[in-house]
């Protein structure tokens, strides 16, 4: 909206007296002056695109109003004022995004968690050099997953990195993605066993404190319509006899008791919002019977539940997709050894589960939010066993699908967040590397010597 | 614009039925291919097309051009690309036990005396690529022992391409032991100048003179950057070139080594591998230092060295020698260059052909020839049986066909 009126004012004093007064009205609201500067369009011209079946689409212009894709497409208009990238021959996916990180977290295990701890809290949004490793490396939003403890441990988030002075920020697209619950399977049994048996009480506690809730409302209406009647009968008692002796009422107040009302618990009405499958839940379950104990608890109380890690989810792949569950895989090569949760993991598993027809996402920073720097690597392995896979689409829009973001990213749709990667060469090539990393529209990377060819050719945008 | 792993001609459905009856029966069938991949990876690690590779009697005996063998009866055509076999350096595949713990200074060690042709490890790294390993002693001792070069596949057991390689030597908190001593770094140098100083005299041990005299290589496994210094400082006297195992600070390795270029194998690198660290494989071959790359032992071998190398090019090491550091530098830093490491003539017919280019990680591994011997085809799909047709398929493929 703001664009088509800049652009039909024709008084150009108009147009700076707006621009400055949105400057400081941005500076008043406490925005850095780079978000007001994201309200010009940008349009990248000449792209090559990707289509997820491998085929490529060339010069493509993409357009970026107000931080959202407007227009993407062969042969389009790019309006006065904006800022127009040349970007011939290069390709352009949309941002990156990681399945589960901790990036730019510290994550610190022992804590005892909470549903309502939010990992978005625990975001560090000035771990500057981790965000922008991520981030030149064609990252633009990851699911902040709450740290690592055992049980249930909160409430996951959908964080998109921002541009800022210091580099890639965060900015939070979801702060209550899904619920987050980890089954422990790095401990030893019996420890496991307690965690899940934790897990399970403090869901029927939720329901029982619901119980309570419904049977207080009930009660309370109870003692409400005695009250009114006492109250009615009183007074017409009152009219009839007047001035009798007053044994007889002090017996009727003694029946009526107000309920006691029950505290509220906001850990239950976390979990009461999974319950009533409101909240998705993502379970971190790397053993079998783990898992299995996983699908279990979400038969028993209705859960949307989605597998984190799943090490050996490739065993129990048909138990998984009877139950309807997905799965978002551990980094693919974070399996081997001889013992430990992860042993008998491997690439294959991708594979495998997406036989099974289980809907099978992946993570790279599940175990280190640095790991979020290889999305598309991690994507590339999960290609290499299973060719009908796409490694881009796997990083983009197969994860969004699966968070349940895929309306804001994860694709060059109109309509959707101006989330965009330049590459130098398809990004499938091992030596592609990233030019620009656009998040709303605004540039939080760019390549060093890419800027450098455009300084000497003088085709800078600015 | 995916490259299919399926192989497209015919011939290559011979190609496939070899593998399979190949690997059912120990019967030894043709003894000579021509192998014409969509591109070979050449010595210098560049990726090239039209290409013919003749392999007769287990060894690479021509590289020409493809067309001038069209018409070769034994002529494959494979849609893929042809490496030479990878190379698993500081490795322990099938060692089992090379930590000695009486003495500190084990210059007759020999790591192939460890060596287990039992381990199941072995059919595993050939099935990810890796057709070669030098593997070593483990790093615990100041003089480690010799390292060796096995093959993976060695139906003849003859397992060892070179049983008593480099001496290794270690330095950094390994090799300090409460017990046992050194336990400090000045404290392993000075055991170690006694060690080089007798074996110089003539009253020390003579595997140690042999490295002195520069007839043994030296391998210095070197966790932190002070450990190459204090590498560099002990060799120097000695005027010794040591080969470097180093990790961590390449960057600072990288300054190190401006005057005294080297032989240096680096690795492993994963995703929570700090990214400067990972740039120091491209800075340390930029100073003209010769980049080997270790990808680390485990079930997949294959994958974690590509996974490497991989990541290596994404900061900054080119394609080129990430391509050669996992086969022909790799070949080169354990000495068996001559024999293993790239497709040229004379050498052992150790070659895996890829899906794609072996630096994508979306590439996977289609067959294996390990000395002339097709052995794995792990992960290519599995045709419908009729296809295997083993009478039909060998008449078309050897040639003999054309002959009727």
């Amino acid at each position: 909206m703001q664009r088509s009126s800049v652009s039909s004012v024709v008084n150009w004093r108009g147009v700076i007296s707006l621009v400055a007064t949105l400057v400081a009205v941005a500076c008043v609201l406490g925005l850095s002056p780079t978000a007001a500067a994201q309200s010009r369009p940008v349009a990248l011209t000449g792209a090559n695109v990707r289509t997820t079946d491998g085929g490529v689409l060339e010069n493509v212009t993409i357009l970026i109003v107000e931080g959202k894709i407007a227009r993407i497409g062969p042969g389009i208009e790019v309006p006065r004022f904006s800022q127009e990238i040349d970007v011939a021959g290069k390709f352009v996916t949309p941002g990156l995004i990681d399945g589960a990180s901790l990036l730019g977290m510290n994550p610190g295990g022992g804590w005892s968690a909470s549903a309502t701890r939010r990992a978005v809290d625990a975001f560090d949004p000035f771990a500057t050099s981790e965000l922008r490793e991520a981030a030149r490396n064609g990252v633009t939003a990851v699911r902040l997953i709450p740290g690592q403890s055992a049980g249930i441990r909160g409430m996951s988030a959908l964080v998109r990195l921002e541009g800022g002075d210091g580099g890639a920020r965060g900015s939070v697209l979801v702060d209550e993605l899904d619920l987050s619950i980890n089954l422990n399977s790095d401990s030893r049994a019996t420890q496991r066993l307690d965690v899940f048996d934790g897990v399970c009480r403090a869901f029927r506690d939720a329901l029982a404190y619901r119980e309570s809730q419904e049977a207080y409302e009930v009660q309370l209406e109870e003692y409400l319509e005695k009250v009114a009647e006492r109250k009615k009968k009183a007074e017409a008692d009152g009219e009839k006899k007047d001035g009798e002796d007053e044994s007889n009422g002090d017996k009727k107040k003694e029946e009526i008791n107000k309920p006691r009302e029950p505290g509220t618990n906001r850990d239950f009405e976390v979990l009461l919002r999974a319950i009533d499958k409101e909240l998705p839940v993502r379970i971190e379950a790397h053993r079998s019977a783990d898992i299995l104990n996983a699908l279990e608890l979400a038969d028993e109380f209705g859960l949307d539940l989605t597998i984190e890690g799943g090490a050996e989810a490739h065993l129990v792949a048909d138990q998984i997709a009877s139950a309807n569950a997905a799965v978002i895989l551990a980094p693919l090569t974070s399996g081997g050894g001889e013992t430990g949760a992860r042993a008998r993991y491997g690439p294959e598993a991708f594979r495998i589960l997406q036989d099974a027809g289980v809907s099978v996402a992946l993570s790279a920073g599940l175990d280190d939010g640095s790991g979020s720097r290889f999305v598309l690597d991690n994507a590339r392995i999960a290609q290499s066993v299973d060719p009908t896979a796409d490694a881009v689409r796997l990083a983009t829009a197969g994860i969004a699908e699966l968070l349940g973001v895929y309306d804001d990213v994860g694709s060059l749709r109109s309509g959707r967040y101006g989330d965009v990667v330049v590459w130098s060469a398809d990004p499938m090539e091992p030596n592609a590397t990233v030019e620009r990393v656009y998040v709303g529209g605004s540039l939080i990377f760019m390549d060093p010597s890419a800027r450098q060819r455009e300084a000497r050719s003088g085709r800078r945008g600015r | 614009m995916r490259v299919s792993n399926r192989i497209q001609s015919s011939l290559g459905t011979g190609l496939a039925a070899a593998l399979l009856a190949l690997c059912g029966s120990s019967a030894a069938l043709a003894e000579r291919y021509v192998l014409i991949p969509t591109q070979l990876v050449a010595p210098d690690g560049s990726l090239v097309p039209d290409r013919a590779v003749v392999v007769e009697d287990g060894k690479i005996v021509r590289v020409g051009e493809a067309s001038a063998f069209e018409r070769d009866g034994d002529a494959i055509r494979i849609d893929g690309v042809l490496s030479p076999g990878l190379i698993s350096l500081a490795s322990s595949l099938g060692v089992a036990g090379a930590n000695a713990t009486s003495e500190t200074v084990l210059p007759d060690l020999m790591v192939s005396d460890s060596f287990d042709p039992t381990d199941p490890n072995l059919a595993l790294a050939v099935a990810s690529g890796v057709t070669g390993a030098m593997i070593i002693p483990s790093p615990t001792n100041v003089v480690s022992g010799s390292s060796a070069f096995i093959t993976t596949h060695a139906p003849d057991g003859e397992w060892f391409i070179d049983r008593d390689g480099a001496m290794v030597f270690s330095f950094g908190p390994p090799v300090y032991d409460l017990n046992l001593g050194p336990t400090s770094r000045s404290g392993a140098l000075v055991v170690l100048r006694n060690a080089l100083e007798a074996a110089k005299n003539g009253d020390g041990d003579s595997r140690l003179k042999e490295v002195l005299d520069g007839e043994r290589r030296a391998v210095s496994y070197c966790p932190a950057i002070d450990d190459v210094d204090a590498a560099f400082r002990v060799f120097d006297r000695y005027r010794v070139e040591t080969q470097i195992i180093h990790n961590e600070e390449a960057r600072l390795l990288a300054e190190a080594l401006e005057s005294t270029p080297t032989l240096v194998a680096m690795g492993p690198f994963g995703f929570s591998t700090p990214s400067w660290q990972i740039a120091g494989a491209g800075q340390v071959a930029e100073t003209g230092s010769s980049v080997a790359l270790i990808g680390g032992d485990g079930t997949d071998p294959g994958r974690a060295l590509r996974t490497t190398a991989s990541l290596a090019v994404r900061y900054g090491l080119s394609a080129d020698a990430a391509r050669r550091a996992m086969t022909g530098a790799a070949a080169e830093y354990a000495g068996v260059d001559d024999t293993v490491g790239s497709i040229e003539r004379g050498q052992r017919a150790d070659l895996v052909v890829f899906s794609g280019d072996p630096l994508r990680l979306d590439s996977s591994v289609l067959w294996v020839m390990v000395g002339g011997e097709w052995v794995a085809r792990p992960s290519s799909p599995a045709p419908a049986d009729e296809e295997f047709d083993f009478s039909d398929t060998m008449s078309e493929s050897t040639g003999e066909s054309e002959a009727r």
